[in-house]
């Protein structure tokens, strides 16, 4: 199983990084990425695939921890089930 | 008005009334600014200390510690303390100085990533690269440090933001975000398996301290009559005399704690996380037993243990709805059985200093206006099991890092927030060894930290481990030729005393809390005792080896 996780972001300094070392740090591993800024260039539209790992919910709730993260959705690519 | 003036400003506008640092070239202009500072600037030997006394600060406090350093091995050095601040959830705000804006990304001299070196140890990070950004990021990093679930954010600062002119533009001080109370629902859920529950257990953790929810907690306790059990960071959660207080739980908990944990039919989780170190093996802990959790970090929720009733927010108002009169009796007697037939016995066979009984004795001497800052090893888990704490913040620990080298800075930092206090650090002979310099500190400021340093010649706990699980082949772990570390003191200029002997214990805790100044208090102690229990890993948390005693 995987998930698809779709991530608004503040387009700053470090900010890629740190999504992406969340990710790695609880245990996922990336599958695809696709990034780009939304036209005024403040924020950035991530979307990314990453392995079932510890489960969607569980890295969902840590990437909303960030600061720099603004929104994310995370969709089981089987069942397209949303995660809060 | 400059960047780094403004800096200072700021800083004072935050509440700052000390900072612990260290200067270097990248972070020059502050340190022009901070000779007009209303706070005081502790100028520390080592970056590391600056960064563990911000943690110590903030622990005792309440507030946000602030530790500074330079850009390159200045901001390496602070690596382990923020480590250590995210690990334990503490409010700290470090700032770094950067090589100007115009070479960074050159390999300059002294450049270092330092955002990128700390993404994954800090709560969050900002490196200002616009002066008119930085009213902004410095309110956000204090707020953000303390908001929720605390932890450290770093500011890195390239020398020409510092230098920058910008307008005196104060941002005005807004409002910490409230904290959200859990769901009605939720509540109503929790109070049914608690009324429910026959043998209900509460597994309070270091939440409880830093939500000041210390009070609340003691009334929920008194009014359900539930029994308690507390991690390394949340003794001190119940009140010393509370009898239906068993102690810790976990590798080195107390083994009525453990049993009860064992037995229970609903654990309470009060502001804890299912640490390894508390749970032993995580699929056979409290394997009776429905779990109620509270906790301002949702991420912490299910994390490791599925849970019945999750209860996300603030703990006040959960311990308030859950503060119901419980039909226990039984249960309770139980528990207050297990806890005298397992009650720690400190008769020992030598004629030398047995350190639990040492502390033990400080524990009942010192009254409710001491604090312990601990290093990391045997020393650490017998204060933990032998010292009753009448507050969590009188209790310093490296919990989640275990960072030796802890104990002396973070004890500087609690002097400084709370003046009233007595600060005693027990430190071991190596971990002491790591902050040594910090000596020069106590010395040039004549902060009154007294050290008891219990010396077993060795790296006590990784030699007790070698004993038990690497078949007694000891590697790397004798000290035998240690410094004299009475001496070291005098050249320090710390005054200092030896003991040794079973008949000086008393004398040792007299000394300890009737001594002005700086005091170090060198006991020598013997290099096979271990600490007992012990959860051997792997093992659940009712499989407690216990040697004897030497
Ligand atoms: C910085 C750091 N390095 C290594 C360790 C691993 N470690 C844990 S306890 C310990 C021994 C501590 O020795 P000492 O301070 O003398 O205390 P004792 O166990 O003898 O009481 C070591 C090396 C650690 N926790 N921290």
């Amino acid at each position: 199983m995987s998930f698809i996780l779709q991530i608004r972001l503040k387009n700053i300094d470090g900010v890629l990084e740190r999504v992406l070392g969340t990710i790695r740090y609880r245990g996922h591993q990336l599958l695809r990425l696709m990034a780009h800024p939304t036209p005024d260039g403040s924020s950035m539209d991530v979307t990314l695939k990453v392995d079932a790992g510890r489960g969607g919910t569980h890295l969902t709730r840590h990437l909303q921890k960030l600061f720099d993260v603004e929104a994310v959705e995370c969709y089981s690519e089987v069942a397209h089930a949303r995660y809060g | 008005m400059n960047g780094a003036t403004f800096l200072v400003k700021a800083l004072e506008r935050e509440g700052v009334d000390v900072v612990f640092g260290y200067p270097g070239g990248a972070i020059m202009p502050f340190y022009d600014a901070l000779l007009e500072a209303e706070f005081r600037h502790i100028l520390v030997r080592h970056e590391q200390a600056a960064a563990l006394a911000a943690d110590g600060y903030a622990r005792v406090s309440g507030k946000v510690g602030v530790c500074i350093a330079t850009s390159g091995p200045g901001a390496t050095n602070l690596v382990t303390g923020l480590a250590n601040a995210m690990l334990d959830s503490v409010p700290v705000v470090a700032l770094t100085g950067q090589v100007p804006s115009v070479v960074m990304g050159t390999d300059a001299f002294q450049e270092v990533d330092v955002l990128g070196i700390t993404l994954p140890i800090v709560k969050h990070s900002f490196l200002v690269k616009d002066i008119h950004d930085l009213p902004a990021v410095v309110h956000e990093a204090f707020r953000i440090a303390v908001t929720g679930r605390p932890g450290p954010v770093l500011i890195d600062l390239p020398k020409d933001i510092q230098n920058a002119e910008m307008p005196p533009n104060l941002v005005p001080r807004p409002d910490h975000m409230p904290v959200p109370a859990p769901p009605a629902d939720s509540l109503q859920q929790a109070a049914a398996l608690l009324a429910e529950a026959r043998r209900p257990l509460v597994y309070a953790g270091g939440g409880v301290g830093m939500a000041g929810a210390v009070e609340p907690f003691r009334e929920f306790l008194a009014v359900t009559g539930l029994p308690v059990v507390t991690t390394l960071k949340g003794l001190g959660n119940a009140r010393p005399d509370n009898d239906l207080f068993l102690g810790m739980l976990g590798m080195h908990g107390a083994k009525a704690a453990n049993y009860a944990v064992q037995e229970c039919d609903l654990l309470v989780v009060v502001g804890a996380r299912f640490d390894d170190r508390a749970t032993g093996k995580l699929a056979e802990f409290a394997p009776k037993a429905k779990v109620i959790h509270m906790d301002i970090d949702a991420a912490e929720l299910g994390k490791l243990r599925e849970t019945q009733v999750p209860l996300r927010g603030g703990l006040i108002p959960s311990l308030r709805a859950l503060s119901i009169p419980l039909d226990i009796d039984d249960w309770r007697l139980h528990c207050k059985a297990m806890a005298v037939e397992h009650a720690y016995d400190y008769a020992a066979p030598g004629k030398g200093i047995y350190a639990p009984r040492l502390l033990h004795r400080l524990s009942q001497a010192a009254g409710d206006k001491t604090i312990i800052s601990c290093d990391v090893g045997q020393h650490q888990m017998w204060v933990a099991q032998h010292y009753r704490f009448h507050q969590p913040n009188h209790h310093l620990t490296s919990g989640g890092l275990g960072t030796m080298g802890y104990g002396l800075p973070a004890a500087m930092g609690a002097c400084y927030a709370a003046p009233d206090h007595r600060v005693i650090a027990v430190s071991g002979d190596g971990s002491f060894m790591m902050n040594i310099q910090e000596l020069a500190t106590l010395k040039r400021y004549n902060i009154p930290v007294k050290i008891l340093l219990l010396d077993n010649s060795c790296l006590g706990m990784v030699r007790q481990w070698q004993d038990l699980f690497f078949a007694g082949r000891k590697s790397q772990v004798d000290l035998s030729d240690n410094p004299d570390f009475t001496r070291v003191a005098e050249a320090f200029g710390i005054p200092s005393m030896q003991v040794r002997r079973a008949e000086e214990e008393s004398d040792t805790v007299d000394a300890l809390l009737q001594t002005e100044g700086p005091l170090l208090v060198h006991a020598l102690i013997d290099p096979t005792e271990n600490v007992w229990p012990l959860v051997p890993p792997g093992a659940n948390n009712a499989q407690m080896m216990e040697g004897a005693r030497t």
